[in-house]
């Protein structure tokens, strides 16, 4: 163990030379983050696998799980310009693991935020490069990249001119897949996706009237019924939901086309020059255009081409997210599957456009960054020497 | 305690109590509890070797988890939330039949466009959407909680710990939504919820479960045997009635029928001509039993309950055994 932690150590420091002479400025954060931020915005589900607890004051603070949130939040704190920054950090986080896990429960992560740069694409490319130099620094010379783009998937649900109720669901179950394709798999053999028959006789009585005249029809269903409004949702705002689910059980549906074409263009995988020649086929099969998006895509993969990193043999994914739903638009993954898929993952990272504001700035702020993990990073050198390449 | 000793967890107070040494004295097995029901510690009259130790429900299933205790009587709803694995530290070795409690999710009754979990997905979203914060769910069951929502896929929800009387929390202003248990739901209307159709979590009951990280010495093993054993005995009597025909008929072959047809077993016969057959038979066939004996030739057919049926398998014991690698 005791080799590991050295190894870690030296690989941590070349990490921080690497990320100091890219021209980034060394920034702290707190350990000791407010939970409720990481709770937010990735869920209860969070909660199993962070430290999270009341302080004596009765706040319910956390150890930080990761570095970017705190970072964004020391941003807000100094930056009040809203200026251009790159940003490095280093140092432990913690994440709770099971009695029987074997991973650790604190780790040092290295990562960098470029907040507030104006060419989003220069910024994505140099992250990336960035992320390459760094398991060049740590000698894996053995690994993958996945990649994927969410700016993508947003443009083409704008640009099929859809009913605003299918718009939102759809951008909201791309980050449940399982769901996503089976709501995909029914409109395509033309099953109801909305089983809305509990509700259908108030759903056909409400057909036709406005709002105000529904919220009264609602109103009087419940006095009628003896049931005392209770809990945060208004009689206007069950009233809303109502109509919206009597006008989607009337007139709109996804036509079957569109279903078809949202399920092949998920499915596209493949390297990145590959995957943008079947976008472009597929977009204009149907008569639609992303060309904006994609052009995007092609110019962040060029730059990182000039800066002599190539991308030619990443795979490239429509439909990946990384389970994150703040992701805004490039996401990415290197990762070692020999190291076993729970400990994968040597750097990730992507861009996160709404994260900034969410958190308290005054503006939206683009922002793109990458986390490393050096000990993963050595644990991969170590396969990579092994393995005999 | 004595190391060696079985220790077996019984609930301190309450209904669980009572019921917890009703079932063990229905077993003929006393539970003595010490300094005449003052001390939290006690013995089980009829099989030595066996701490009895008076603890809180909830305690209890914590110290299956840990390994401090043997055996434990308390709710599965307790098992499934405290102990972060069970499948791998504890065996529900028998359901007992009292202790029903359901945990469900409830929402305000005046939230008539919710019936189902993948309704209230669509509400949990839209709230998040429109205020920014998500909905609040009041529970003490934070880990039954988020397991049945994560396989709902539900995630725009934030949990409120609520140690008591979850259900006023949503008229209180502090949740929207609970997750709580409920024996008969009438707490639940007067609070104005309702639970959703596909809301119920777990139907829980209090049950007799082994840890499987403790210490199993020879003696504890020796002593759940004897328990356990008795326990199976009492189980196999409930459901059986010893039958006793007396008469000029064919015992053997009759004996055979009522077997294949009544699930019957056949404990004596003899043929001849004071013909006599004695089998075990369970309570739903007792009626057709002794009137087709009596059409065969019985003259009396006496019926008595049994008390304990001991086999030769001992399966509850079994199961432990296997399930603590022996």
């Amino acid at each position: 163990m005791t080799d590991t932690n050295s190894a870690e150590k030296i690989c941590t420091e070349r990490l921080q030379e690497l990320l100091a002479s890219a021209g980034t400025t060394a920034v702290e954060a707190p350990v000791i983050q407010p939970a409720d931020i990481f709770l937010d915005l990735s869920g209860e589900a969070m909660r199993r696998r962070i430290f999270a607890f009341s302080d004596p004051g009765g706040d319910e603070v956390c150890l930080r799980p990761e570095l970017t949130i705190p970072v964004c939040r020391e941003y807000i704190a100094r930056e009040t310009e809203c200026a251009e920054v790159r940003y490095a950090c280093t140092g432990p986080v913690y994440r709770y693991q099971t009695k029987q896990s074997e991973k650790p429960r604190e780790f040092v992560q290295a990562g960098v935020e470029f907040l507030g740069c104006g060419d989003n694409e220069a910024a994505d490319a140099d992250v990336l490069c960035l992320a390459v130099r760094a398991l060049e620094v740590a000698q894996v010379t053995d690994y993958d990249v996945n990649m994927g783009d969410l700016a993508l998937f947003g443009a083409l649900i704008d640009a099929l001119d859809l009913d605003p109720i299918w718009q939102n669901r759809l951008k909201r179950e791309f980050w449940r897949p399982e769901r996503f394709r089976a709501l995909l798999d029914d409109v395509i053999a033309g099953k109801a996706p909305l089983a809305s028959t509990q509700q259908a006789g108030l759903l056909s009585a409400m057909a036709g009237l406005d709002q105000t005249q529904a919220t009264a029809l609602i109103e009087d269903t419940l006095e009628l019924s003896g049931i005392s409004p209770v809990g945060g949702r208004s009689v206007e705002e069950i009233t809303q939901r109502l109509m919206e689910r009597a006008a989607d059980a009337a007139a709109v549906t996804l036509p079957v086309a569109t279903a078809q074409l949202i399920a092949d263009f998920i499915a596209i995988e493949d390297t990145p020059d590959e995957a943008v020649k079947k976008i472009r086929a597929l977009t204009k099969s149907f008569g639609v255009s992303i060309d904006e998006a994609i052009g995007k895509m092609e110019r962040r993969l060029k730059l990182a081409t000039e800066k002599g990193v190539s991308f030619d043999k990443a795979r490239f994914s429509t439909g990946f997210g990384r389970n994150m739903e703040y992701y805004t638009g490039l996401v990415f993954e290197f990762t070692q599957l020999k190291l076993g898929n729970a400990e994968a993952l040597l750097v990730g990272g992507g861009r996160y456009d709404g994260l900034l504001e969410y958190l308290g700035a005054p503006q939206p702020i683009p922002a793109v960054g990458c986390a490393i993990s050096p000990r993963r990073l050595v644990m991969a050198a170590q396969a990579s020497a092994i393995g005999g390449t | 305690m004595t190391t060696e000793n079985l220790v077996i967890a019984i609930p301190s107070k309450g209904r669980l109590q009572e019921n917890a040494n009703n079932f063990f004295g229905k077993a003929g097995l006393k539970v003595k509890q010490s300094g005449g029901g003052r001390e939290y510690v006690g013995t089980l009259k009829g099989v030595p070797n066996v701490d009895i130790a008076f603890q809180s429900a909830s305690e209890i299933a914590g110290n299956l988890d840990q390994g401090l205790i043997h055996f434990g009587i308390t709710g599965e709803d307790l098992i499934r939330e405290k102990i972060e694995t069970p499948e791998a530290s504890v065996d529900l070795l028998l359901p007992l039949g009292f202790g029903h409690a359901d945990v469900i999710v409830a929402v305000p009754q005046s939230w008539i466009d919710v019936a189902t979990v993948s309704d209230l997905d669509e509400v949990a979203h839209a709230y998040r959407v429109r205020r920014a914060t998500r909905l609040r769910v009041a529970t003490k069951y934070f880990n039954l909680t988020r397991k049945f929502f994560a396989d709902h896929d539900l995630a725009d929800y934030r949990i409120v710990e609520s140690l008591g009387a979850t259900e006023g929390a949503p008229a209180a202003g502090s949740a929207e939504v609970i997750v709580d248990i409920t024996s008969t739901g009438t707490t639940l209307r007067a609070n104005n919820l309702k639970v959703l159709d596909d809301g119920v979590i777990l139907r829980s009951q209090a049950n007799l479960v082994a840890s499987l990280t403790a210490q199993w010495s020879p003696t504890a093993k020796e002593a759940a045997r004897a328990i356990l054993d008795k326990i199976d005995a009492r189980k196999r009597a409930e459901n059986s009635w010893l039958v006793t025909a007396r008469g000029r008929f064919d015992a053997v072959a009759e004996g055979e029928a009522l077997t294949a047809e009544h699930d019957c077993v056949v404990e004596q016969a003899h043929d001849g001509a004071t013909g006599s057959l004695s089998l075990q038979c369970p309570a739903s066939a007792l009626q057709a039993v002794a009137d087709q004996l009596r059409s065969k030739g019985a003259e009396t057919v006496s019926v008595v309950k049994a008390e304990y049926v001991f086999s030769n398998a001992n399966p509850l014991f079994d199961r432990l055994m296997q399930r603590l690698g022996d």
